[in-house]
């Protein structure tokens, strides 16, 4: 990526709160009208390092740069960037209309510019007749498209979203999926989305950093970090995986405690890796063939309606997670209790870093 | 248990019913404590004035006449306009409002500053705030005098350290009686704005400065307004006692500061007191306080209005 088409750039950016350590020397690019997604379980620092980003919090060390220039100092105002907060923070005695202008105000636009741009920005969010209404007589979902006009409406560079759509029901938050996606792509904005959510962060994203911990595990597009996760955390966090512990086994690999071998993607490193195997890429037979793949006991299954998870207690052997398809001839008819052989797609086991 | 309830006689009453019954003792006692002392001073303020107190029981425009008009010497001139009292009302209004502003500037602060502390820390910085309030407040503002006499432990410190030359003229001052009324009445702005600083959003704060508001902006166009109540409900609890303070004027202002209160409270005490006139002055002043807490009660369910 060159250097003029970073929006941002973080530089060994290290951030304690005291004794403990919430970033842990993150440095990583993102690019001009990317859609990139911090992506993680709560706690692993997906809000400080918004907040840093925004000015709220200062850096422990490390630098990060906007558009190649270091704002690591700046105050949270002097930084052309702009936030949705998660629980939307409008100003609750001024007007949407008086909300999304309030940072026009801020920064001296006259009155008519700015009237015709928060007239756009409601506009654009399809809240036009409710200019005059304050955020208190909103529904959430409203309240999340103010936000997100107020926060456009200076024309940040970077947009900065901590987990916007956590607080709407399933069905405006996936309406608002691809609404979101389509104002990113119309107005060139380069958008900073934090989300557990992998399903969402897979949904929109152009690339995803995946954190744990303080630390960046992986940064990809979606379908490098579902197909191919560097590690055991993000083969697991990103969808669901089977990790299992295996040894060269002539041309493959295989358990210690089973014959079966199977094949895998990767380069491995020394005789003894960890596979990672997504629970729709095995498939169960009924019965015991120890060649044909992993023998054991149904433990339990869950009817999904899209399909069925079936849980695999594989003799002296990992718990395995198999999900098929809902019409699947095994699914309707297994119990827990019987006996079956779990076997892997060709291409299916990934050999993690 | 169908039964239990129907004996105990509560689904017979209509909610109405139950509810008369429930506020009836809020009711006897603003009856008792507030409704009735205030016709008992209506009506000695139409009655005739007794000497040596008192009151003698038949109708007289005379206390508000005496208020507002002045009739020379004897009583026999024609009515012109009275301005002592008015004069003192005045001056009444303006201490209460310089102290309302005082305690504002030095209560905000210190709210806000209390309101950011760890929880943990709060309690014991409200408590710091209440502990010179365990003192009587006779006994304080006494103090007050003692410590801003021309020969006081204030004047000596800055005689000693060669500040000025000669000992301030605090003490009859009306800057004595502002230090007072301030002194009396700050924790009654402190208490009710850290109860609304405390209930505020300070992410508001951070939307505010990420669209580029100044601090200044901060403050003035999100902090304040979402504050309001607590600001409104302080500046009452001020200025009204303020207004009607004696102590104060009394032992700090010396006799040229004479505020309403002590107006009031000389026309109730000893011999030369006149009873009917401190009704109509009360009730003079129980007007404006009136149209004072109308205007702001005006000014808070517009705002409320408006939101809901
Ligand atoms: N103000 C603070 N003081 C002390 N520790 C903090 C503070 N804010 C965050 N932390 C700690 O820093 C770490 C990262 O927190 P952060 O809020 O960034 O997590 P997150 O990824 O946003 O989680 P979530 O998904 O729950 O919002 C956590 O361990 C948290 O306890
Ligand atoms: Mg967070």
């Amino acid at each position: 990526m060159s250097d003029v088409a970073k929006a941002l750039s973080f530089d060994q950016v290290v951030k304690d709160y005291g004794a403990t350590r919430a970033l842990h020397g993150l440095s990583f690019d993102i690019g001009e009208r990317e859609f990139f997604t911090l992506l993680g379980p709560s706690g692993c620092g997906k809000t400080t390092l918004l907040r840093l980003i925004a000015g709220f919090e200062s850096l422990t060390s490390g630098r990060i740069a906007l558009q190649g220039e270091d704002v690591s100092t700046l105050a949270p105002a002097e930084r052309p960037v702009n936030t949705v907060f998660q629980h939307y923070a409008l100003f609750p005695h001024l007007s949407v209309h008086d909300n999304v202008g309030f940072g026009l105000k801020m920064l001296g636009w006259d009155d008519a510019r700015s009237k015709r741009r928060v007239d756009d920005m409601l506009a654009m969010v399809k809240l036009s007749d409710f200019a005059d209404r304050r955020p208190a007589q909103l529904s959430g979902g409203q309240q999340q498209r103010v936000a997100l006009a107020r926060a456009m409406a200076p024309e940040p560079r970077v947009l900065l979203l901590d987990e916007p759509l956590s607080a709407l029901d399933l069905k405006l938050r996936q309406a608002m999926r691809s609404e979101l996606k389509q104002l990113q792509q119309a107005s060139g904005i380069t958008f900073v989305f934090v989300t557990h959510d992998q399903e969402e962060a897979l949904a929109m994203s152009d690339r995803i950093a995946v954190m744990a911990e303080g630390r960046v595990q992986q940064i990809g597009t979606p379908r490098e970090i579902y197909d191919e996760p560097v590690n055991a955390f993000v083969a697991d966090f990103i969808g669901q995986s089977n990790v299992l512990d295996v040894v060269r086994a002539g041309d493959g690999w295989s358990l210690l405690t089973s014959d079966y071998v199977l094949q895998a993607q990767g380069r491995p490193t020394g005789d003894a890796v960890r596979l990672s195997i997504r629970p729709e890429q095995l498939s169960l037979t009924v019965g015991h063939q120890t060649s044909d793949g992993w023998c054991g006991q149904v433990r339990h299954v869950s009817y999904l309606g899209s399909g069925s998870d079936i849980a695999v207690d594989i003799e002296h052997g990992p718990v395995l997670q198999v999900r098929l398809p809902a019409q699947d001839a095994v699914a309707v008819t297994v119990q827990p209790g019987d006996p079956v052989t779990v076997s892997a797609n060709p291409g299916a086991a990934r050999v993690l870093g | 248990m169908a039964g239990g309830v129907t004996s105990s006689g509560v689904v017979g009453d209509s909610f109405a019913a139950v509810r008369t019954r429930l506020l009836a003792p809020s009711w006897l006692v603003l009856l008792f404590f507030m409704f009735a002392p205030m016709v008992v001073m209506l009506i000695y303020s139409f009655l005739t004035k007794e000497f040596r107190g008192g009151v003698i029981w038949s109708f007289s425009l005379g206390a508000y006449d005496q208020f507002f008009l002045d009739r020379g010497l004897f009583g026999d001139e024609p009515p012109k306009i009275e301005w002592t009292y008015i004069t003192i009302f005045l001056r009444s209004i303006w201490q209460a409002l310089a102290a309302t502003v005082l305690c504002l500037l030095i209560g905000f602060p210190t709210a806000y500053f209390i309101a950011t502390r760890p929880v943990s820390q709060r309690t014991a910085w409200l408590f710091l705030i209440t502990v010179p309030y365990w003192v009587n407040l006779l006994i304080r503002t006494v103090s007050m005098k003692f410590l801003i006499r021309d020969n006081g432990p204030l004047n000596e410190a800055l005689l000693a350290i060669g500040l000025i030359d000669s000992p301030l003229a605090l003490i009859n001052t009306d800057f004595a009686v502002q230090l007072g009324l301030f002194y009396s009445y700050l924790p009654f702005m402190v208490l009710p704005l850290y109860a609304s600083i405390e209930r505020y959003d300070f992410t508001l704060s951070e939307a505010a400065a990420d669209l580029y508001a100044s601090r200044r902006a901060v403050l003035f166009r999100v902090v304040v307004p979402s504050v309001k109540p607590g600001l409104v409900a302080g500046c009452i609890l001020v200025f009204v006692p303020s207004l009607g303070a004696f102590l104060a004027p009394d032992l700090l202002g010396g006799a040229k500061n004479f505020m309403i209160g002590s107006l009031i409270e000389e026309q109730f005490k000893g011999n030369a007191g006149n009873w009917p006139f401190g009704a109509a002055v009360s009730m003079i002043l129980l007007t404006i306080v009136m149209l004072v807490l109308l205007v702001m009660a005006r000014s808070r369910t517009r705002d409320v209005g408006s939101a809901a």
